[in-house]
């Protein structure tokens, strides 16, 4: 997939979000920026509590009411951090379609799968009858590859994997020209993790939806995405395409998630990890947030937060390549 | 999809073998089979009765006979006849009582527990303020400024329960409202109503027929209790909980059976309502039986 090219459908720009506390706001996202192109699929990466998640529940503002956004999120062009709960509803499943990370929980147990989908496609298409929505439904359920006559049973009667083929039809039954996908194969078995994985990516050649993949599996993301962001503490720490990151990462924290990534070697025991624990999102440190657990850290790591370098076509945000750039 | 398709015998047929089927179900069995029998003689108690009710038919204090199954009261009015159109006010005002707590419980209960925030607060507050009332004085202390009546006595009885309905509900929406598929819902564009009344409420709704069903024992005998002192219904209507009281006077005379059939009467109702929840309860939802 090339760079640069086709429309954006989404872009985030300074995009912050905010939760609310009893006392303060946890900076879960704070400040990013990132654009998706119309095709194309995005790994989003980081360890638990970097604001992935958030980010991916910020598109579709699903997050608690008192929630904060700050900067612009364009969906479609059309900024979305000021709308509100009855706007946002058309913007859902029509233009942003989700999926979410646990299909054993994700679908109402009480309802049959014909059901879940007339339900959605109503709300977008009042007026619709049950037959015209079976129908659809039957055409979408053979693309995920379900056989249509099981509509008439209840998610309960599923097993996982099919359960998130049908999460991954409900979430394209609309046609969305958007598709989060917050951690759709953590809770599978690895082969159906690659047959999920690669039904998606058909789907998106097919529909040529554009992709937002948050994992915490830098083999997902390597296997689907074009180009990966990887996200700690809140900020996006390096933005590339997947070949770059994957084999000439520049940001030391990039460097160490490649080295964490476990292996099948039965010789090589050793677990490698990132020692230490990321920084509390209340109070973020004024410098690098990374600074405490970096292995290359310098003096100014500490006083003053890196700026976005653009380099071999992504960015990085750290001062190890600033060079010369003289901020100090 | 032919095979899908069965006769509505069948399927009732499968319905009532899962419904009966297992040791709680014969109890489930039993306990409907009582509260069928109580409709019954509601229903078709004119014609079930031996004589009218409140027409004094015999002597005072006739103790059971040929002619008086149940014996005579001190007005010499037939005590079997009373204690079958009694059934009738019973049921009609635990069944009122408990759908009023019902339909005003659970409605509150789904918005407290959806919207959540100040007006959760005030509403717990109001309904745990009412919680804390022992039921039977609560009910006396709102049918005393009610007065009589099937309606009154409906209502004060819906006041005791309504609370019960609250809280259950409120705290099964609080649970059920962060599970992953109304999340997904929301995802998918559905409205704030829609949520709430096609995902929420009916993955609430077991456990609330169970205490509706628990509720109806409770609610007959509160209305029995007062009745008996005089709360109730205004006489001569046949009453369970007033006969009770009016036999009460004559024990010392040895009448035992004014108020041994009455008494009866209710215990069996109570009874039924208690063994039909009970089996109930675990059908629908087995993890209540380790809760208890």
């Amino acid at each position: 997939m090339a760079k640069n090219e086709g429309e954006a459908v989404l872009r985030a720009e300074n995009l912050k979000i905010h939760y609310k506390t009893k006392k303060s706001y946890v900076k879960a996202v704070d400040g990013i920026d990132l654009t998706l192109r119309k095709g194309e699929t995005i790994g989003i990466v980081g360890e638990s509590g970097c604001g992935k998640s958030t980010f991916g529940q910020g598109i579709l503002k699903l997050l608690p009411q008192k929630t904060k956004y700050y900067g612009k999120l364009l969906v479609r062009d059309v900024d979305v951090t000021p709308l509100r709960e009855n706007d946002m509803r058309k913007v859902r499943g029509k233009v942003v379609g989700m999926i979410f990370q646990d299909p054993m929980t994700s679908l109402n147990p009480i309802t049959k799968v014909e059901k879940l989908f007339y339900e959605t496609l109503e709300e977008h298409n009042p007026g619709i009858s049950f037959n015209e929505s079976r129908e659809v439904t039957a055409q979408i359920l053979q693309k995920v590859g379900i056989e249509p006559r099981r509509m008439r049973e209840y998610p309960f009667q599923f097993s996982g994997g099919m359960r998130q083929r049908v999460m991954i039809a409900l979430a394209l039954v609309l046609n969305p020209d958007i598709i989060v996908a917050d951690e759709p194969t953590t809770s599978l078995d690895v082969i159906v993790q690659a047959q999920i994985l690669n039904l998606l990516d058909e789907l998106r050649q097919s529909y040529n939806a554009s992709i937002i993949l948050i994992t915490h599996d830098l083999g997902v993301v390597a296997e689907m995405a074009d180009r990966i962001a990887v996200m700690y503490a809140g900020h996006i720490v390096e933005q590339n395409e997947k070949e770059k990151i994957y084999y000439e990462p520049k940001h030391p924290y990039t460097k160490l998630l490649l080295k964490s990534i476990p292996n099948t070697n039965p010789k090589d025991l050793e677990l490698t990890f990132i020692p230490g624990s990321p920084p509390s999102l209340v109070n973020p440190p004024i410098g690098c947030r990374f600074a405490s657990r970096c292995p290359y850290k310098m003096s100014i790591c500490d006083e003053k937060e890196p700026p976005v370098v653009e380099i071999d076509g992504g960015m990085v945000k750290c001062w190890l390549y600033t060079q010369g750039s003289d901020n100090q | 999809m032919a095979r899908d398709k069965k006769f509505v015998s069948e399927r009732i047929g499968d319905f009532a073998r899962d419904l009966f089927g297992s040791g709680t179900g014969r109890l489930t069995l039993i306990g409907s089979f009582i509260l069928i029998f109580y409709v019954i003689l509601a229903v078709f108690a004119p014609y079930i009765a031996p004589y009218d009710p409140i027409e004094r038919v015999g002597l005072s204090l006739e103790p059971p006979s040929k002619d008086f199954w149940f014996g005579t009261d001190n007005l010499g009015r037939d005590i079997l006849s009373r204690v079958i159109y009694g059934s009738r006010i019973a049921l009609s005002i635990s069944f009122l009582g408990v759908a009023v707590a019902f339909i005003i419980g659970v409605p509150l209960g789904l918005i407290s527990g959806y919207v959540g925030g100040w007006l959760d607060r005030v509403l717990t507050l109001i309904m745990d303020a009412m919680y804390v009332f022992p039921g039977l004085i609560l009910a006396i202390a709102v049918a005393a400024v009610l007065g009589p009546g099937i309606v009154n006595i409906s209502i004060s009885i819906a006041v005791v329960y309504t609370p019960t309905y609250f809280r259950v509900i409120r705290n099964q929406v609080a649970a059920v409202k962060d599970e992953m598929y109304v999340e997904a819902a929301r995802a998918l564009g559905a409205k704030r109503w829609e949520i709430i009344l096609k995902y929420i409420f009916p993955n609430v709704l077991p456990s609330v027929v169970v205490v509706l069903s628990m509720n109806l024992a409770d609610a007959l005998m509160t209305e029995a209790g007062l009745s008996f002192l005089g709360l109730g219904i205004a006489p001569p209507t046949p009453d369970w909980g007033f006969d009770l009281n009016s036999g009460q006077r004559f024990v010392l005379s040895r009448a035992w059976w004014g108020i041994v059939f009455p008494g009866l009467a209710i215990v069996f109702a109570a009874l039924g309502f208690s063994i039909f929840s009970e089996g109930i309860n675990e059908l629908l939802n087995p993890t209540i039986r380790e809760r208890r």
